[in-house]
């Protein structure tokens, strides 16, 4: 595993208030250096008042001389231990962090982050009901479940849904979508599912199992929550359903919600909550 | 499996905790074993840029003065294993804990970083990360009306503190944004804390239990908790017993104390329940 480092480099517009923004994100990683800086200055400009076109100069020239700076490892100042110790005027380096991704996929994450940098294309796509349904779809085809036949529609302007099956295998999926900054955000699956004869309901229990664990295998991120409410009458039902997802959530990363915790369950772990950007 | 991905921050606190993204992608507050036998952390290991930066040497932090058997080793994983159990806890009375979380570290990742290197690799204890809070003392002066919706949460964790015997230390605090929700974290100190021992929880046990102080700030929340208590029901003994299994064996847990633990809830949620009904 290799570890690569990274910094936040910013500017202090006023030193006598400690004021800053954050101008670009470099990233070391087995002796090469790359640095980003955001691609819209509109949103730090207006909170520094300073013009866009000079911050987009300072960011622009910062980065070239970093990235010169880089070229010459033999020297020990040419290191962003040295520089984030040593810079001390308007232009100052974060003591390094560190991180197991790759330095592009660390380099997109941090410019997401610190930046909201996503480009023009991919912010103008990521707009609109339809883009949702289709990535939603996406999504479930990736977490390798099958559902053909099944209809995928939004219900709420937050809510895509899968309903679908037939009579003896009734399924419903419900997913909270949130579009934020352009990128679509699935906060959590919630399922339920009805039940015919008995006889089906083994069945069932299994099939929405597997289809759990499916799911938590390609998103291990997303709260999942089996909301086992609605089956009265159903006890011995109930009660198996239970067990079986007590075996599969043995640990936090998932979770078995009373029908009383519920409410609380989507407080905490669904709403506005990040877990899946697709 | 969860591992730690990204270095947030390291926070240089006593605990030498540090915020991480994790496999998951959610930030968790990390807490890790401290390399055990090392007498005490030195400066690089606090953090001190500072000092280091002025080559002024930072006094030696040492552990001994909390520990009463004098060793660092003891000290934190007594406190991983007691912040774990009151969250697991927590969570399953619907109490406002931070999810917890199990990371595991690896070698080569906390030595690339000099703050890191003084922690144990292995399993470490791991509250996700909740942004944006703040002590009561630094909410405004008209929150008063927003806290009705927290009367449930600061009740559930009055029944929480008597279970895990949070004392004087408890850390509570607020979303700095309506509806300012009321969040505890750190029990680092709960169940006796590094003190901990099962002639220790007994003796709590013959003991009557008292509710934390801090509940005394808030008039609005009843106490005692009775429209809550219904919530113990919920810590069936099964599901406790396998809180207490979730603990990792590098944490020094034995069995004896771990027995001693999962009586301590049992005997004071009886108690409780019986008082309340």
């Amino acid at each position: 595993m290799t570890i690569c480092k990274y910094s936040v480099l910013r500017y202090i517009f006023n030193e006598v208030t400690d004021e800053f923004v954050n101008l670009g994100v470099v990233v070391e990683s087995e002796g090469k250096m790359e640095c980003r800086v955001p691609r819209k200055y509109h949103r730090i400009a207006a909170y520094s008042g300073i013009s866009a076109a000079e911050l987009k100069y300072i960011a622009f020239d910062l980065q070239a001389r970093l990235e010169g700076l880089f070229t010459d490892r033999d020297d020990p100042r040419n290191s962003l231990e040295f520089i984030a110790s040593n810079w001390r005027n308007a232009i100052r380096v974060t003591p390094p962090r560190i991180s197991s991704e790759t330095p592009g996929l660390l380099l997109d994450d941090l410019a997401g982050e610190f930046f909201g940098d996503i480009s023009d294309a991919e912010a103008t796509e990521r707009r609109g009901k339809r883009y949702a349904i289709e990535e939603a779809a996406k999504g479930f085809q990736r977490a390798a479940a099958s559902f053909s036949g099944l209809e995928l529609r939004l219900v709420r302007k937050s809510e895509a849904a899968v309903a679908g099956g037939s009579v003896d295998q009734p399924l419903f999926f419900k997913m909270d979508l949130a579009l934020k900054n352009g990128v679509l955000r699935l906060g959590g699956i919630g399922m339920s599912f009805e039940s015919g004869a008995p006889s089906e309901i083994e069945r069932e229990i299994h099939d929405i199992t597997l289809r759990i664990q499916k799911i938590h295998q390609v998103m291990p991120s997303l709260p999942i929550g089996v909301i086992a409410s609605g089956m009265e009458g159903l006890t011995g039902a109930k009660a198996k359903l239970m067990d079986r997802a007590d075996q599969l959530f043995t640990d936090e990363d998932a979770a078995l919600i009373q029908p009383q915790q519920a409410e609380e369950f989507a407080d905490a772990h669904l709403k506005g909550n990040f877990a899946f950007s697709i | 499996m969860l591992t730690a991905v990204r270095l947030e921050e390291f926070y240089g606190t006593d605990s030498l905790a540090f915020r991480v993204k994790a496999s998951d992608h959610r930030r968790y507050v990390v807490k890790a074993r401290h390399v055990r036998g090392s007498g005490f952390i030195p400066p690089q290991a606090i953090g001190d840029a500072r000092a280091r930066l002025l080559g002024v040497k930072a006094p030696h932090r040492t552990r001994q003065s909390q520990d009463p058997d004098g060793m660092p080793g003891r000290y934190a994983d007594a406190s991983l294993t007691s912040d774990r159990i009151a969250l697991l806890v927590g969570t399953m009375i619907s109490a406002p804990v931070p999810r917890p979380g199990i990371i595991h570290l690896e070698r080569n990742w906390l030595n690339s970083h000099p703050d890191l290197r003084e922690l144990a690799d292995g399993p470490a204890h791991a509250s996700e990360f909740i942004p944006g809070l703040g002590s009561r003392d630094v909410i405004p002066s008209n929150w008063d009306v927003e806290l009705d919706q927290n009367v449930s949460r600061l009740s559930r964790l009055a029944l929480l503190y008597v279970l895990v015997r949070v004392d004087n230390d408890a850390q509570v605090f607020f979303e700095l944004r309506s509806p300012w929700r009321v969040f505890s974290v750190d029990h680092g100190f709960c169940l006796g804390g590094s003190a901990r021992t099962p002639e220790l929880l007994a003796q709590f046990m013959s003991g009557s239990y008292s509710w934390n102080q801090i509940f005394s700030f808030f008039p609005q929340v009843d106490l005692p908790p009775v429209k809550h208590v219904g919530c113990l029901n919920w810590l069936e003994s099964d599901k406790l017993a396998a809180v207490l299994k979730s603990i990792p064996p590098e944490w020094n847990c034995n069995e004896a104390e771990a027995d001693a633990i999962l009586n301590y809830v049992e005997t004071l949620k009886s108690r409780l329940m019986d008082d309340l009904k």
